[in-house]
């Protein structure tokens, strides 16, 4: 499908701070895309870029077709013309207009009739679960209302193109999960790009229909389908900030790959690749354990009932891992283990990294 | 379909448009007439001449007005210091009773323009026919006056009843504002109560102390009115009345206006000093103090003093301002000056008279209420526009603009208004001289900072975010200016209008150097009332202006109690 907003080569500083260098980004008309980034990476500033408050220091910007920024040129579109709708992470109501002043503006601005106008205001206010305020001022608002104030703001116009600066972070997990359904069944009925950023793993992999990573350094890690992003990670950060993770460090024992400094061969296939030295990563849900039988032999430094899942902390020759299993499985299966116990570890997924990326991971 | 879609751009800087407007305005109205000063100061036929401005700084008369304004302002600035220190320790430190009410009691003299206590005082204090010192000698069967106003002393005295605010204001402020732990962790190890204030109080409010000693040497080195009301009959010429006795008898020949543009140069680099100076004092003070935030301060139990110390707080309100406020009020209603002040003498005539039948008092009321609300609204909204471009807008350039508004706070007002001389009486093909324009044009130069400080605080509250909302939500530029920053920094554009409005409508200063017989100002026609010997009529006009100096403070509290809400 074609890109309807294209960041092509864009630097952006502030000060000696060199927020983005050289980035490049697209993304596909119709499509959710998740930019997803430790905070202070500059998600922000990226969509400040794109909406028009932010010329690029170098590079274009492209929004359906249409130069909107350009730094060799000196081209320029201002906001009002890029046909965006956002929502601000800081919510951006105006505190001067109630509820309904504030979702009817950006009608008010195309000149809608006020029928029109007061029919789709009301729409929206129900979708968003804030009927019964509408004379309200924002400052007689929670933060969450706030927030849900802005999204229908944002909404209201029909906008072709959304960008969405952690539009829910301020709701309660009922309120967030249905509103990011709303987002995605609004997104997909009207055939919305909507761009969304956010440092949730977990919406992120709800609602995209790809995933940016984005670094520290604002540096994109990884591209791609939530799928592709959650099982063949490109590097160790994307990995790891896709959710818990545990690497265990390994070592090449007469051609087998072993557990730390131990003999126990990894029961994987080995990595390919010319690093000097190897980890391997797993998410504490690819871990199978037994009591019995084939794989790594372990013993239980720590267990925790967590109510739904039992958690437990497993020592193979010196390294360490979390892994967890359903507590119900675990009674059935007899996998209730002890402090000292002996397991048997195998593994549903494995990666293997650079060992190299796991010190530059916890630096930060 | 979704319905937003990429419109075309104009390519129009709108930004840098206004930018540009900004910055002529400020050039113009500001800059401008400064610039002219410097010019004709330093230049004599087009050429560089820095002796001639040495020479006309040492003829004896401009060295004795440079030498006089210091030391005013010295006399000044120690008393205020002295008053406003001792009475903003009082009101915040100590178990005086009614507080709150003294403090706001403190701030009444800021009402009463120093030149209208100046008439009062005159008419109390002169040598021949002072009230009091009438009543004294008749008392006592003395021959000679007790006291004379006309004097250094005298003068400095009126200036320090009616300036030591300024002082007061920074220093409450300052020792409600003091973090309190350094006074208690000094308290627990064992320091005195006087060992605190000497070892940390003073050090903390001594920045405050300063920046407010400083504001009123600023302030009486360019200060008219008092030493013009009470200074001139005895030769006493201070820079800014020397200014005005010289452009105002010579006609504007060249060699006075030379001699003013000198003299006007010298209070340009003091005030920018002083200002340097402020700017360098308040910086250094600023991290100790907490700020916003108040608390219960240590307090000193004055005992026995306690009672004392407010009858002497109230007896200095009563001599400073209630005193002074009934001699205007009474004389202003004897037929003619010098019949005693008894209930047979005293009528409403005077009142009625200046108010509807004599024309001079009559259009400078007008006049006054006319500029003030020209003025306070003209540079209400160039203000809003110009602090936007500099507190919100991302365009190179815009230091320039910060520096040319903050530019007039360093500009005394008879500067202003004898750069305007320059600028606008037909050398450069605009002639407003002897019009009302020419002073409302002064007015813009000098108010316009006010506003933006006004404006500029009221912009740092709406957070950018807010104007980038609107502007994606379809609107442009000024409807977002229009539906979102207007209605948000309304309170600010009406502080600032007030703040403009109610010191034009008592301006003296300014006005007096350019004002025409038809374009009397309420000051100026108090003043040149009082000089042609009009006592009464002057003094009447006084009463006047003072109660609708009264009735536009109330009116601000009004205002922006509500606006605070
Ligand atoms: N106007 C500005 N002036 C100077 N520095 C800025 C400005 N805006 C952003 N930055 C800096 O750029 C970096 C990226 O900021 P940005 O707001 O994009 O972070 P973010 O990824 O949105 O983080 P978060 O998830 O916390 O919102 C930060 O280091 C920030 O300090
Ligand atoms: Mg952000």
């Amino acid at each position: 499908m074609e890109d309807i907003i294209k960041v092509e080569g864009v630097c952006k500083a502030y000060g000696d701070h060199k927020v983005h260098e050289k980035l490049d980004l697209n993304i596909k008309k119709g499509e959710c895309f998740t930019l997803l980034g430790p905070s202070g990476c500059g998600k922000t500033v990226l969509i400040r870029l794109i909406a028009g408050h932010e010329t690029p220091d170098e590079g274009k910007i492209i929004i359906d077709n249409t130069v909107v920024a350009d730094s060799a040129t000196g081209e320029y579109i201002v906001p009002e013309r890029r046909g965006l709708g956002i929502v601000f992470q800081d919510y951006a109501v105006w505190p001067h207009m109630t509820v309904t002043e504030n979702v009817a503006y950006p009608l008010k601005m195309e000149k809608r009739p006020k029928a029109e106008i007061d029919q789709l205001v009301q729409r929206m206010i129900e979708i968003v679960g804030m009927k019964g305020l509408e004379k309200r001022l924002p400052s007689e608002l929670s933060g969450g209302q706030q927030q849900r104030v802005a999204l229908a703001r944002a909404l209201v116009a029909d906008p072709s193109v959304m960008l969405l600066d952690e539009p829910l972070s301020n709701l309660d997990a009922n309120l967030r999960e249905e509103m990011r359904f709303e987002i995605k069944a609004l997104q997909r009925q009207f055939g919305i790009t909507v761009m969304y950023v956010t440092h949730d793993q977990e919406v992120a992999l709800a609602i995209s229909d790809r995933i940016g990573i984005m670094d520290a350094e604002g540096k994109l890690r990884q591209i791609g389908t939530p799928y592709e992003i959650f099982e063949r990670p490109a590097d160790l950060f994307v990995f790891k900030f896709m959710g818990i993770a545990n690497f265990l460090k390994a070592n090449k024992n007469a051609g087998k790959w072993c557990v730390g400094t131990g003999s126990q061969e990894i029961p994987w296939e080995g990595p390919t690749g010319n690093a000097a030295e190897w980890v391997c990563g797993f998410r504490p849900s690819d871990v199978a354990i037994n009591r019995e039988g084939q794989g790594l032999k372990g013993v239980v430094k720590r267990s925790n009932f967590l109510g739904n899942t039992m958690d437990y902390l497993i020592e193979i020759d010196g390294e360490q891992l979390r892994t967890e299993v359903e507590t119900h499985e675990a009674i059935t299966q007899n996998l209730m283990f002890k402090e000292g116990d002996e397991l048997f570890i195998t593994f549903r997924a494995l990666h293997w990294f650079d060992a190299a990326q796991l010190k530059e991971v916890e630096e930060f | 379909m979704a319905k937003g879609t990429i419109k075309q751009d104009s390519g129009f800087g709108v930004a840098q448009l206004i930018l540009l407007v900004s910055i002529l305005v400020l050039v113009i109205f500001v800059a401008w007439p400064v610039l002219l000063i410097l010019f004709n100061a330093f230049f004599v036929d087009g050429s560089f001449n820095y002796r001639d401005f040495y020479a006309v700084l040492t003829e004896p008369e401009t060295f004795q007005a440079l030498k006089n304004s210091l030391i005013i302002a010295s006399m000044t600035t120690i008393g205020s210091t002295i008053v406003g220190t001792f009475f903003a320790w009082l009101v915040t430190r100590t178990d005086l009773p009614y507080k709150t009410f003294m403090k706001s009691l403190f701030l009444v003299p800021f009402m009463l323009p120093s030149f209208i206590g100046a008439l009062a005082w005159k008419m109390l204090l002169s040598p021949n026919s002072g009230y009091i010192n009438k009543f004294l000698m008749d008392m006592f069967n003395l021959q000679e006056p007790v006291f004379n106003i006309y004097t250094y002393m005298g003068i400095s005295a009126v200036e320090v009843m009616y300036l030591f605010p300024f002082v007061f204001i920074q220093v409450c402020g300052a020792l409600e504002r003091m973090d309190p732990t350094l006074e208690e962790s000094a308290r627990i190890s064992g320091a005195g109560l006087f060992t605190i204030t000497r070892k940390i109080t003073i050090p903390l409010v001594m920045p405050s102390i300063m920046s407010g000693a400083l504001l009123i040497m600023l302030y009486s080195m360019a200060h008219f009115g008092t030493v013009a009301m009470l200074g001139i009959e005895q030769g006493i010429y201070n820079v800014p009345t020397l200014i005005y006795e010289k452009i105002h008898q010579s006609g504007g020949s060249f060699e006075s206006i030379r001699t003013g543009t000198v003299l006007a140069t010298v209070l340009v680099v003091s005030a920018a000093c002083i200002i340097w100076a402020n700017q360098k004092v308040l910086s250094r003070g600023h991290y100790q103090i907490i700020g916003g935030k108040s608390f219960r301060p240590m307090e000193l139990k004055l005992r026995g003093l306690r009672w004392p110390l407010l009858i002497f707080c109230l007896a200095y309100i009563g001599f400073t301002i209630v005193l002074p406020t009934v001699v205007i009020f009474l004389v202003g209603g004897v037929s003619t000056y010098g019949l005693p002040l008894t209930w047979e003498n005293l009528s409403l005539d005077n009142y009625k008279y200046i108010l509807f039948e004599y024309d001079v008092t009559r259009d400078a009321i007008f006049n006054s209420v006319a500029l003030g609300l020209a003025a306070a609204l003209i540079t209400m909204f160039a203000g809003v526009i110009i602090s936007y471009v500099i507190v919100k807008m991302k365009v190179r350039g815009k230091g320039i603009l910060e520096f040319l508004g903050m530019l007039p706070f360093s500009v005394p007002g008879s500067v202003i208004a004898l750069g305007v001389i320059l600028a606008w009486s037909g050398q450069f093909g605009i002639n407003l001289y002897n019009t009302v324009w020419i002073i409302l044009v002064a007015y813009i130069a000098r108010y316009m900072a006010f506003s933006l400080k006004a404006n500029s605080a009221a912009l740092e509250q709406v957070h950018d975010s807010l104007m980038e909302a609107s502007r994606s939500c379809g609107a442009t530029m000024w409807q977002s200016l229009k539906d979102i920053v207007i209605p948000l920094v309304r309170p600010g554009m009406i502080s600032a209008f007030f703040l403009i409005f109610l010191p034009a409508l008592r301006e003296l200063t300014v006005s007096i150097m350019l004002y025409a017989p038809t374009t009397r100002t309420i000051g100026v026609a108090i003043y040149t009332l009082n000089e042609d010997g009009e006592t009464v009529m002057s003094t009447a006009l006084a009463g006047i202006a003072l109660i609708l100096i009264v009735v536009g403070q109330t009116l601000i509290n009004h205002f922006t109690k509500k606006a605070g809400e």
